[in-house]
């Protein structure tokens, strides 16, 4: 009984549905395969299409078992014109492992409903070929519509539709057709309509060597927006490339050729992986490749409409093997799947997080730095203003202020040291043109520095100003120049000083020249000046002045500071606008930027500062982003490794699965086979064939065994063997189980053959002769088989044969009787005297009558020993006596040739022995030592006794056997020359027969001999004797052969 | 009435039984020769003999069968047998011996004389002893 909900039908659309349920073994398998069949071949017979559904989603990779899995691979075998499966996971791998195994061709497709697989099987009914799931239109629909999107993008001007999303480069055109047109060829390939495909493939070679060849063919549709456009907006090379890939992939499809189809793969493989180039461009290397390879990278939208054709091709190139592939994914393998797609995300974001904390750090530092310089720059801006405020002071607190006195404050305040950057700081005195000479005498009369004044104090370069401004002091700085000089003549400075005086604040100067001195060059820099006027006056006196050079000034406030290390600064005048010192620290690009305004009195100057992405990021934080990739992928990689190793695991025991399902089957094959080949040898054996278990119980027979036994098959198998088949022995005694031959084939494990009866179930005993054969596996006895042959046929033969020939031999013997007898006479003289001659010839006729008669002894013996049923009948003798009487017997035919017989035996046990057949041995070798050795030799005859054996020895000092004789002389009918010349008589059957003798009962026979020297027999007999053997025949009696007379 | 010692002799081989019957008559002893197993038997009824001597493979009745009637019959089943044939397997030996035949010989195998002696030796000598 078959247990299981397997549901089986024919659906109205002539599909015939099963379901299948739960555990699956071979046996409900069977069942339903056999259900299949009847359907498929209903159908068959009704002319209609045979389309099988195998609704598989109720079941799952271990429900099935490995018997369940073979008959499944044979529901493959039976003829349908479509399979379509339903299911998911392992189960469907299974399936199509087996489809895969049952048959080359299958026209089979795998859905996840039902519904779909209906209506596959009934759309399509013929099927030529596998067709693809629904679901691969969606790489022609995602390509055509992205080439959609892209055209439309510049129909309606839209930049966000032709650069994908804004930002992006856009998509040319033409290659927005192109993704139209390869849409168009992918669909026409799933749809199996060759020509379109072919035409779009041509289509496709023509677009991609245009855009490659031509820049004209990118301005085929759209010229005016492109020209308008960035020229980023050509088709890239890549984006062409592709192109003539895909248009090269279409081409081949449905060549059959191996190498074609490698070639596609490459051809998928190449679109694939540059639209992945692209897209990862794109994203991540805008930049450097828009700036790098702007002709290469082809826009957003191409690449990724590029990326699902290219997988979609690929895809529908490899369906079956795509879906083996992902079958044998399986749970882990997914799940490292995820795991990449998790650590690739993962390493991206940390990466990005790297890079914007890098970015971040640079800016703050940038802005920090930024602060430093512009509080630096003011405070050093403070310290003038403070300071020139300090000079005016100075001056309010004095009603004079003389040459010491200046030097003296200006030594105080140490200005070289406090002041970086100074040029000098000066005095210059305010001067109307009618107080000049005054002005001159009192400083002349100066003593404050030097008791002689200041002698050569003089005007120079007097101007005809009204003021002149005189450089009066001057600090001990390294500039010291312009005492004394009407600063007037200079151009500018008269306004300068003059607006300052009347502010009565400080000012500046903005940019101004300095005039070349002794000992320095004419340089740039600036001026601060600051109105002073003495105690009580509210009129200023004059101007406290501060110069700097440009050249001192800006490297003291930045380079000296370390305030520009790593960025560049440019200072421009507030006024003019003109960079009056720039300072270039950074290479590269510069993303960051600031600037801020120092204002200087009335003045200022304009500070930028430039400096780099990774502007105060350390060497280790520079690396940071990109460990943190190369730690990613690596870890990525490993994740790979390990979905590899998965899939090749599962795929492994897949295959292995799938070997074992071969192997079982074709295992069970194979035992079929040898059952089979079993059954017809055993059944053609004649002879009766019985295969015993080692505790005696028969396993199976042959036709020929129940037969000889009469009884069924059924009646033997199973029952024990010495019970239902009773052995009996030849004097009708039933043999007892453990005497029979397979107890002792059992026990000993060696070969043996017997002669016994078997009753038939009828009650009649029928002699059988019979092998048997222990059965051993890894040494141990497991049982017997038992061959048994019905003799009685043999036997009657056997008796027939034996009959004839002694019936022949007896015909033969008694005419020769006769002539004995009567030539015996004749020589006795009973009837009359006979003359010499007389007597002489029938001397010879008795002497050959008596050949004549020992021949027909031999032959007798030969052919009765030749026809194997010769019985052995040993009872125990004394064999020292028995060889004895033998001798006795031999004695007066030896005496006539003066020949005399040495007979010593050791003590001697009782053996068991056939006299008949041991004394027909003794008799042979007695009569050729006898007939073979020369008158008054001795001959010698021995009986001595081994461990086992006793051996009979026989040594005349005869003929001796020669050595090209030796091998031969146990070959019936064989005598050696120098016998047959010694000796006419002898049939050259006597060594012959004891050979034969001692082979039927396990005895030995070795000789040595030298011609001329004499022979020595040796007949070894094992102590315990002959084993009694049944048979038919018994030797001929024979006498010592001898002249009587 | 002759005191010769009486034996009967039955051979269908003529002329064995010639030549035994020569050998033995110049032996002295009393021979009647019979040719076949029913003349045999009859001839032993009739004279009683000393000793048979007696062939195996006879026409009429074979000697197997005159052993068995002469067994069968109180007055002659002490009279010994010898069976003299040129049947030579011991099978046959056994079986007339176990018929209760005295001696069992090949006749090829033994010359006349040594047949005269084993008679003698069976019956004694040539001369019956005085009734």
């Amino acid at each position: 009984m078959v247990m299981n909900k397997n549901s089986i039908r024919l659906s109205p659309e002539g599909v015939i549905e099963f379901v299948v349920y739960g555990k699956q073994t071979g046996e409900t398998t069977a069942h339903l395969k056999g259900e299949i069949q009847a359907l498929a071949d209903q159908r068959r017979a009704d002319g209609k299409p045979v389309l099988l559904m195998a609704d598989l989603r109720h079941i799952r990779m271990k429900d099935a078992t490995s018997g369940a899995r073979l008959e499944g691979r044979q529901i493959f075998e039976i003829p349908v014109d479509a399979w379509a499966i339903v299911g998911k996971g392992s189960i469907v791998v299974l399936a199509a492992y087996l489809a895969r195994l049952a048959k080359k061709g299958i026209v089979i497709s795998y859905f996840r409903s039902t519904a779909a697989a209906r209506r596959w099987l009934i759309s399509a009914p013929t099927h030529q070929e596998s067709k693809p799931a629904s679901w691969f239109y969606a790489p022609a629909l995602v390509t055509g519509l992205i080439g959609l999107i892209g055209l439309a993008g510049w129909q309606w001007s839209n930049i966000y539709l032709t650069s994908w999303v804004g930002g992006y480069r856009p998509i040319n055109p033409v290659a927005a057709v192109g993704l139209i047109v390869l849409g168009v060829g992918l669909a026409g390939w799933h749809t199996n309509k060759l020509r379109l495909k072919a035409f779009m493939a041509v289509l496709l070679l023509i677009i991609g060597t245009g855009g490659l060849l031509s820049q004209r063919f990118n301005y085929l549709l759209y010229s005016n927006q492109l020209h308008q456009n960035s020229s980023t907006a050509l088709m890239a090379s890549s984006g062409a490339v592709c192109f003539i890939l895909a248009g090269l992939f279409l081409l081949l499809v449905h060549t059959k050729k191996q190498i074609y189809t490698s070639l596609m793969t490459l051809c998928g493989v190449l679109i694939v992986m540059i639209a992945l180039a692209n897209i990862f461009g794109q994203l991540y290397a805008h930049d450097v490749l828009q700036r790098n390879h702007s002709d290469l990278v082809a826009a957003l939208s191409l690449s990724t409409g590029f990326l699902v054709a290219g997988s979609g091709l690929l895809t529908q190139l490899f369906t079956k093997r795509w879906k083996i592939f992902v079958g044998s994914i399986g749970r882990l393998g997914w799940l490292t799947v995820a795991l990449f797609w998790l650590m690739q995300w993962a390493t991206y974001a940390s990466w990005n997080q790297t890079i914007v904390r890098n970015k971040t750090q640079s800016k703050n530092l940038f802005q920090v730095r930024r602060n430093d310089l512009e509080a630096t720059a003011n405070a050093r801006i403070d310290s003038y203003n403070n300071m020139l405020n300090g000079y005016r002071g100075f001056f309010e607190s004095s009603s004079k202020v003389s040459q010491g006195e200046f030097d003296h404050y200006s030594n105080t305040l140490k200005l070289n040291e406090n002041y970086p950057g100074l040029r000098s700081v000066a005095y210059i005195a305010a001067v109307k043109d009618a107080d000049i000479p005054k002005f001159v005498a009192e400083q002349r009369a100066d003593t404050s520095l030097n008791p002689e004044g200041r002698p050569n104090f003089a005007i120079q370069s007097l101007t005809k100003d009204p003021v002149h401004y005189i450089g009066t002091y001057v600090s001990d700085t390294p500039n010291s120049t312009g005492l004394g000089r009407d600063l007037s003549s200079i151009p500018g400075r008269s306004k300068l000083y003059g607006d300052a005086i009347a502010s009565g604040q400080s000012s500046t100067s903005g940019t101004v020249t300095f005039n070349a001195s002794a000992t320095t060059a004419a340089q740039q820099g600036f001026i601060i000046t600051m109105p002073v006027h003495y105690e009580g006056t509210s009129q200023s006196n004059g101007l406290v002045i501060v110069t700097f050079n440009y050249k001192d000034f800006f490297p003291a406030l930045l380079t000296d500071t370390n305030l520009a290390k790593d960025i560049d600064v440019s200072v421009a005048d507030g006024g003019s606008k003109t960079t009056i010192y720039q300072i270039d620290n950074t290479k590269g690009s510069k993303s960051l930027s600031n600037a801020f305004f120092v204002p200087i009195a009335n003045g200022g100057w304009q500070v930028s500062m430039q400096a780099s992405d990774n502007f105060g990021i350390n060497k280790q934080q520079l690396r940071g982003p990109q460990a943190t990739i190369w730690l990613g992928e690596i870890l990525a990689g490993f994740i790979l490794m390990l979905f590899v190793v998965q899939v090749r695991a599962r795929k492994q025991a897949l295959d292995l699965a799938d070997a074992i399902t071969i192997d079982l089957q074709t295992e069970r094959n194979r035992t079929i086979e040898l059952n089979q080949r079993d059954e017809a040898i055993l059944g053609g054996i004649g002879e009766g064939l019985l295969m015993v278990t080692s505790d005696g119980k028969i396993e199976r027979v042959n036709d020929a065994a129940a037969a000889l036994l009469g009884c069924s098959e059924a009646a033997l198998i199973n029952k024990d063997f010495a019970e239902v088949v009773e052995a009996y022995d030849d004097k009708d005694n039933r043999i007892a189980a453990s005497e029979r031959p397979l107890a002792h084939a059992l026990q000993s494990g060696k070969t043996t053959s017997a002669n016994l009866y078997y009753r038939h179930t009828d009650g009649h005993k029928f002699p059988v002769q019979l092998n048997i054969a222990p059965v051993k596996l890894n040494g141990k006895i497991i049982g017997a088989i038992e061959i048994f042959r019905d003799i009685t046929k043999d036997i009657e033969l056997d008796k027939q044969k034996d009959e004839f020939v002694s019936l022949t031999s007896h015909q033969l013997r008694t005419p020769l009787t006769a002539i004995r007898l009567f030539s015996e006479m004749l020589l006795s003289g009973d009837v009359g005297k006979l003359s010499k001659g007389q007597r002489e010839y029938i001397d010879n006729i008795a002497t050959s009558t008596k050949r004549m008669i020992n021949l027909v002894g031999d032959f007798l013996n030969t052919s009765r020993i030749e026809l194997g049923r010769l019985r052995v009948e040993p009872e125990p003798t004394d064999v020292t006596a028995f060889v004895k009487t033998y001798v006795k017997e031999f004695e007066p035919v030896a005496a006539e040739k003066r020949i005399t017989l040495d007979f010593a035996s050791d003590k001697l046990p009782q053996v068991p022995l056939d006299q008949n057949l041991y004394g027909q041995v003794v008799h042979n070798l007695v009569t050729n030592a006898v007939r073979y050795s020369p008158e008054n030799s001795t001959i010698t005859i021995r009986l001595t006794k081994q461990a086992k054996e006793f051996t009979l020895t026989v040594s005349d000092k005869g003929i001796g056997i020669p050595k090209n004789a030796q091998a031969k002389i146990f070959q019936r009918f064989f005598r050696a020359e120098n016998a047959v010349l010694k000796e006419g008589e002898g049939s050259g059957l006597g060594l012959y027969l004891i050979k034969r003798i001692a082979q039927l009962v396990g005895g030995q026979v070795s000789f040595e001999s030298e011609e001329g020297k004499g022979t020595t027999f040796h007949v070894i007999m094992p102590l315990e004797g002959m084993h009694a053997k049944a048979g038919e025949v018994s030797l001929a009696k024979q006498e010592p052969s001898r002249n009587d007379r | 009435m002759t005191d010769k010692i009486k034996l009967v002799l039955c051979d269908d081989e003529a002329f064995i039984a010639v030549a035994y019957k020569d050998g033995l008559q110049r032996a002295g002893f009393d021979v009647t020769v019979a040719h076949n197993g029913e003349e045999g038997l009859a001839a032993i009824k009739d004279v009683h003999p000393a000793l048979v001597l007696l062939d195996l493979i006879m026409p009429k009745m074979n000697g197997f069968d005159v052993l068995k009637a002469m067994k069968a019959d109180a007055t002659l089943k002490d009279i010994p047998v010898l069976v003299l044939s040129n049947l030579s397997q011991n099978t046959d030996e056994s079986e007339v011996r176990a018929l209760g035949a005295t001696d069992f010989l090949v006749k090829s195998d033994y010359s006349l004389k040594q047949i005269i002696e084993k008679v003698q030796s069976l019956v004694g000598s040539s001369t019956a002893p005085a009734s």
